[in-house]
């Protein structure tokens, strides 16, 4: 096996239409101000169409399709097996970019490439193998119209092979299809719609070719054995390592984030049945989780029909559990079986069915969907798959479907991309979180419902601070997606040591809320750093490594703006902002708007275009 | 790079046998030939040869071992977190849970067919936790 130091700084260059390729060479400039996966993906997308990042059609030939690898992947830092998928999403309109732990990403990471660039677009279905010398193209018409889990066996995959594959949502383009890499998703976005559009059934990637090495060794291991001790450590690592993500319906319940009949009502009963440790104790569950894991959420467990089961994400069981009403766990099982079969996004289709269940009930819309009864959820998911019957609407996502119809006020959206299962009005950081991040309704931009409601770091009702902390987890995660290790590593890499974890949780909560910047300094990121520093040799401060986090989001916001994205989107439905009582103890309603405000203050964003100035473009370094 | 087959190769094919990926063809009485496109190097090819006829991927000749001797994987048991990433992560399919039975906490991989085991170290690769080290069994 062949050795390389650092990285290799090649991404393959793919064109679909001529089927050729050619070698993309990384600056080292780049590397050290974008750091890889996501940052390094998206400063390449922007390269090559930022003149046309409006006229981009996303299911079109001139949409690029960027699968980026880090540069922690394959060293043996924990949780690295990641790759990050970015495209110009047919569901918001704006960049996307996706974090998966398939095994497709050491497979092409250990072929020599930091990446695959894809454009074009085949005029027939094309498998696409890689390996160390380059790129092949394989007919498909015999994987066309194939399940995920279908279309890997029969690639026969070798032990030194991973893949990247779309099911039967993917080439029907429906707006929130995925991609698939082993037992693992790109959910968000509509990215197997684009590979879809491109009529790409599968990327497939041959590996085990070369073993990357840092350049400072010593650094590396005293690095690792650092991440190491704080991650097993970690109470709230070692929740979802016993419960997966579903721990935290508990915390859920609790603090009334549990979305309950499309987010109208944040609190049933039912919902302990849900949560991880019920689960925990009817599936028998056994860990099933990404290769290099540590965190171990990923689960697997034996249902009453004798079928072992991936155990659904938290958000699968919020979406389709609790907020339709539905609180039988098994049939989540079976519809999240469909779902990842058919290659579709769990969150966006399940925030599509509640808004057209609560449609149906409000009259706004005729449907076969009520919260009354859930007989008909499997069938409609493989509609939605296979674009039939109701299921060709129910496609487009929840945006589309209140524009044609009404019902805007309970579309439960942010820049058309459906809101994870976290009632913002029980977070409003975390709602923060939701309206201003760039990709639109996803959880995971800064996560701060993980410091408001589960490791209680700061006042939930408050929005003091919130806008700072928002911009801050914002870089700091987009710089571990550009690593990239796993976000949940963040958890114990943020708050183990001993300044947060030790210091009263009143004194914590206070200067979280009065002092944001400083109390951010209490937390300690520099094993990200020093994991960069170590493995590429480019000296890589806390400071610097923040620095990036936020050149790349400004970048991907510049992006937003040139594609069209206006500022009044960066705003929640208004189900969050006006609709104060539920059924949980208590009123609350998200002040969306001065959050925002202060937020764009901090990010110095312009509020009439929504996006950052050219002298702040300037300071960055993004040539424009 | 893959392992190869040298010209001292008699083709007895013993390395066909041993090799957990199928790599390896040839006629029986003629050299066999590697496929370095699933040769995962792990070197059981070579330290079953008894012509000393199997070149690692640095072009030196690989020494005969007898299996008994060949260090396979021992689970320390108190580190092991049940991740299952060792028994996915192995080509043989010589390591597997202890029991489906047992509770997350209880569990733990086992190297459950040893004769299968080639040595090929994915599994210490694969384990996060400091739960496998390479030894000669007893």
């Amino acid at each position: 096996m062949k050795e390389i130091q650092g990285t290799s700084n090649r991404y393959l260059n793919i064109n679909l239409t001529d089927r050729t390729w050619d070698v993309y060479r990384v600056a080292p400039e780049d590397l050290k101000n974008y750091l890889g996966g996501k940052g390094l993906g998206l400063r390449i997308f922007y390269e090559r169409l930022k003149d046309r990042l409006k006229e981009i059609d996303p299911l079109g030939g001139d949409n690029l399709l960027i699968f980026s690898n880090g540069v922690l992947l394959s060293t043996g830092a924990p949780c690295s097996a990641r790759f990050e998928v970015l495209t110009k999403s047919p569901l918001t309109g704006l960049m996307v970019c996706s974090s998966c732990g398939g095994p497709f990403g050491e497979a092409s990471k250990t072929a020599g490439w930091d990446g695959v660039i894809i454009s074009g677009k085949a005029d027939a279905p094309v498998t696409l193998r890689i390996d160390p010398d380059g790129a092949r193209f394989e007919e498909a018409e015999n994987l066309w119209g194939r399940g995920t889990k279908e279309t890997q066996e029969m690639l026969n995959l070798g032990p030194k092979e991973g893949a990247a594959v779309i099911g039967p949502a993917g080439e029907n383009r429906v707006l929130y299809a995925n991609v698939c890499s082993g037992h693992r998703f790109a959910g968000r976005g509509g990215i197997g719609a684009v590979m879809g559009a491109k009529n790409l059934k599968a990327v497939v990637a041959r590996g085990r070719e070369y073993r990357y090495s840092p350049l400072k060794q010593k650094r590396f291991n005293r690095t690792l054995r650092r991440a190491k001790k704080h991650i097993m450590r970690n109470e709230l690592t070692k929740g979802y390592r016993d419960y997966g993500t579903n721990a935290n319906v508990s915390y859920g319940i609790v603090k009334g984030y549990v979305p309950v009949r499309n987010f109208r009502d944040r609190y049933n009963p039912g919902t302990v049945a849900l949560t991880g440790e019920a689960m925990a104790e009817r599936y028998k569950t056994r860990h099933s989780t990404c290769n290099y894991c540590s965190v171990l959420c990923g689960h697997r467990g034996h249902y009453p029909d004798g079928v072992i089961r991936q155990i659904p994400e938290y958000e699968t069981i919020g979406l389709f559990g609790c907020n339709i009403e539905n609180y039988d766990p098994d049939k989540i099982g079976q519809w999240n079986d469909i779902m990842n079969d058919m290659g579709m996004d769990t969150i966006s289709a399940g925030g599509t069915i509640a808004w057209a269940m609560e449609a149906g009930e409000k009259g706004i819309r005729k449907t076969s969907l009520s919260f009354d009864d859930h007989a008909n959820i499997s069938g409609i998911l493989e509609d939605i798959a296979l674009r039939r019957g109701e299921g060709a609407e129910l496609a487009e996502g929840s945006m589309r479907l209140s524009e044609k119809y009404g019902g805007k006020e309970f579309a439960i959206h942010a820049k058309g991309l459906e809101i994870a299962a976290y009632d913002p009005r029980a977070s409003w950081g975390h709602g923060l979180s939701y309206a201003v991040h760039n990709k639109g309704g996803c959880h995971l931009g800064s996560y701060l419902v993980s410091l408001e409601c589960m490791l209680d770091y700061m006042p939930a009702h408050s929005t003091m601070g919130k806008a700072e902390w928002v911009a801050f987890c914002e870089d700091v995660f987009t710089g571990v997606n550009s690593l990239q290790t796993c976000l949940f590593t963040a958890f114990s890499i943020l708050t183990e040591p001993p300044v947060p974890k030790y210091m009263p949780r009143f004194i914590l909560k206070i200067a979280t809320s009065v002092m944001p910047r400083m109390s951010q300094m209490l937390m300690d990121w520099s094993v990200y750093s020093s994991f960069f520093w170590a493995i590429t040799g480019i000296r890589c401060t806390k400071g610097n490594f923040k620095r990036a986090g936020e050149r790349i989001n400004k970048l991907e916001r510049h992006m937003n703006v040139c594609m069209g994205m206006k500022p009044e989107q960066d705003t929640l439905p208004d189900r969050f902002t006006k609709e104060a009582a539920t059924k949980f103890p208590g009123e609350s309603v998200v002040p969306i708007d001065k959050m925002v405000k202060r937020y764009y203050k901090i990010r110095g964003y312009d509020p009439v275009t929504g996006g950052p100035s050219e002298k702040e473009l300037r300071a960055l370094g993004i040539n424009f | 790079m893959s392992y190869s087959v040298s010209e001292l190769c008699t083709g007895c094919t013993a390395c066909v046998k041993a090799c957990p990926v199928s790599a390896i063809s040839g006629t029986k009485g003629e050299r066999h030939l590697i496929n370095p496109a699933l040769c995962i190097e792990c070197g059981a090819c070579g330290r079953i040869c008894p012509r000393g006829g199997i070149l690692d991927d640095r072009g030196e000749p690989v020494e005969r071992l007898k299996k008994s001797l060949w260090p396979r994987p021992v689970i320390i048991k108190e580190n092991c977190m049940a991740c299952e990433n060792c028994v996915s992560a192995c080509p043989a399919g010589a390591l597997s849970m202890l029991s489906e039975d047992l509770s997350l906490h209880e569990n733990t991989a086992v190297l459950l067919k040893p004769e299968a085991c080639v040595s090929c170290g994915w599994c210490v690769q694969a384990c996060m936790f400091d739960a496998i080290v390479m030894e000669v069994h007893a």
